[in-house]
């Protein structure tokens, strides 16, 4: 770890956590925090790269940065964002952290509406969503203005609000939880910070991973109704050819997923540095992160290949028709997920099936399950897979149609 | 080569997607029937929470093919649709079944009833 830059801000009351894995282009957040409403000394600028990179994109708002943290990773471990957050909330010195897109534009106000959002609702997690322009014109990035990006191109611009903020269907995908996440940073180690985990290795994760769990710990999720970030089209934005863990489909993590239905709210696999701050068992301070040494070997990027593809990794818990099957020390376990639920864990020694293979474990698993149920599974499949299909099918016609008439209005 | 690469990255989510809802589903059948198995015949019947009508119609045909226990169903596709469940009509002996999926798309009402009712997410 090296330092190219430690905060001398005496006692902010923000701390923005930006991240960099060496990929990042451009860092023009900084040059819109420069025009902030605020006194300059209530905010912290803290710059995390993955690598040992020292990206020339932040040289020329190099006044803005606070804090420079190198974690000089070795070059061939993957990316794991999450080891980055936890650096970022060891040096945090403000007593509110953001975590937030490095490369989008915010209005002058943007500090102030967090401030006063926590000034307003303490016991809160406040998640601030994202106008997405698609026009490849405005790349490079070329300073437009803040109509322009909500203009022409705009994929998610309502009525002047973002999509996932008016959308009551299914906002978990269609709002932008890695956009900007902003929590109190005691609240974020009473819960353990974020999830070292595997699972969360490469693109599949980010902070709705706390938020998750910091809801699970009583705390109120709050999106923001009238500030927004905004973000222009640049290559690779979706990830493409990036290490993939576990997710739905739609690149949300089923592992975080898993915490906010069993009601988890501390991580997998915590930080070191983090449960040390937690147990208040050492001194608060930036040269207290320590980087698990294990890390290093579980993340190097020849253990997650194949030949040229990504392997995604195994999850410690999966699902076989119907059970849940979780590795254990002793091999593999499988129950139905009910007796998760404490009035139903009396039967715990009735359903549970223990197996030292995974193998044996399905077949055992297909002894257990009566025949007529297994025969309902092929015709669930078949019917999932065609009405989805359809599903898909008439949304995308919905949306040409929709296109067609309103060129044609227009 | 591009088309073909964005062509492949649909169908990988597409699939990926569709395996995720067949896995939540067969969680719910399987997890139906055997709390159906373990509660005492005369109890309020249970009431199940999905978010599409496709299940809602599976798990309809399968009550009436008899291969699940008798359940309500209730579906919530929007937020507003979960008035329901937060009133007190949903009290006393009934237990309150919800899919992982309905659970995550409304977690932010939903979170709170984990600890009021006898609700099982699946």
């Amino acid at each position: 770890m090296k330092f190219i830059k430690q905060s001398a801000r005496p006692t902010p009351k923000v701390s923005l956590i930006l991240l960099d894995w060496s990929v990042r282009e451009s860092f023009h957040l900084l040059h819109y925090l420069s025009k902030q409403d605020v006194d300059r000394d209530l905010f912290e600028v803290i710059i995390i790269e993955y690598y040992s990179r020292v990206s020339d994109a932040i040289r020329p708002f190099e006044d803005q940065v606070d804090s420079w943290l190198l974690l000089e990773m070795p070059e061939d471990c993957y990316y794991h964002k999450h080891l980055m957050y936890n650096a970022g909330i060891v040096l945090a010195q403000g007593d509110i952290c953001v975590i937030c897109d490095s490369d989008a534009m915010v209005k002058p106000r943007f500090i102030r509406s967090i401030i006063t959002e926590f000034e307003n609702h303490p016991n809160t997690v406040l998640h601030i969503d994202q106008f997405r322009n698609a026009r490849k014109d405005l790349y490079p990035f070329r300073y437009p203005d803040f109509s322009e990006v909500t203009g022409r191109g705009c994929i998610n611009n309502v009525g002047g609000k973002t999509r996932g903020v008016v959308d009551d269907k299914d906002p978990i995908h269609n709002r932008n939880y890695g956009a900007c996440m902003c929590a109190r940073r005691d609240d974020l180690i009473a819960i353990g910070g974020a999830d070292e985990h595997i699972d969360y290795l490469g693109h599949i994760c980010g902070p709705y991973d706390m938020t998750f769990r910091l809801v699970n710990s009583g705390h109120r999720e709050i999106w923001h109704q009238t500030e927004f970030m905004y973000h222009t089209w640049h290559p690779g934005q979706a990830g493409e050819d990036n290490y993939l863990g576990p997710h739905d489909g739609r690149h949300v993590s089923t592992t975080a997923l898993d915490a906010l239905i069993s009601g988890r709210t501390m991580p997998l696999e915590e930080n070191e540095s983090i449960k040390n701050l937690r147990l208040a068992t050492e001194p608060q301070g930036v040269d207290t992160f320590r980087i698990a040494p294990a890390h290093l070997v579980s993340w190097q990027k020849d253990n997650i290949r194949k030949g040229m593809q990504w392997v995604a990794g195994n999850s410690s818990r999966k699902i076989w028709h119907g059970f849940v099957i979780d590795k254990t020390s002793d091999g593999y376990i499988a129950y139905p997920r009910f007796l998760e639920h404490p009035e139903f864990s009396k039967f715990q020694e009735q359903f549970e099936i223990h197996a030292r293979m995974e193998m044996e474990l399905h077949e055992r698993l297909d002894g257990s399950i009566p025949f007529r149920w297994r025969l309902v599974f092929p015709v669930v499949t078949l019917l999932t897979y065609v009405s989805r299909a359809i599903g898909l099918a008439s949304l995308y016609l919905q949306r040409r149609w929709g296109r067609l008439t309103h060129e044609a209005y227009t | 080569m591009r088309l073909w690469k964005r062509i492949a990255t649909r169908w990988f989510q597409f699939r990926d997607e569709v395996v995720g809802l067949i896995r939540g589903f067969q969680l719910l059948i399987v997890n139906l029937a055997l709390i159906g198995k373990l509660r005492p015949v005369g109890l309020d019947p249970i009431t199940v929470i999905v978010d599409s009508w496709r299940e809602a119609t599976i798990l309809r045909l399968l009550w009436i093919t008899q291969l699940l226990p008798r359940h309500k169903i209730l579906v919530v596709r929007r937020a507003c649709d979960l008035h329901l469940p937060t009133q007190s009509n949903f009290g006393g002996e009934s237990l309150l079944i919800v899919t992982s999926r309905a659970f995550t798309k409304h977690y932010q009402l939903l979170a709170s009833l984990r600890h009021q009712r006898r609700l099982v997410v699946l």
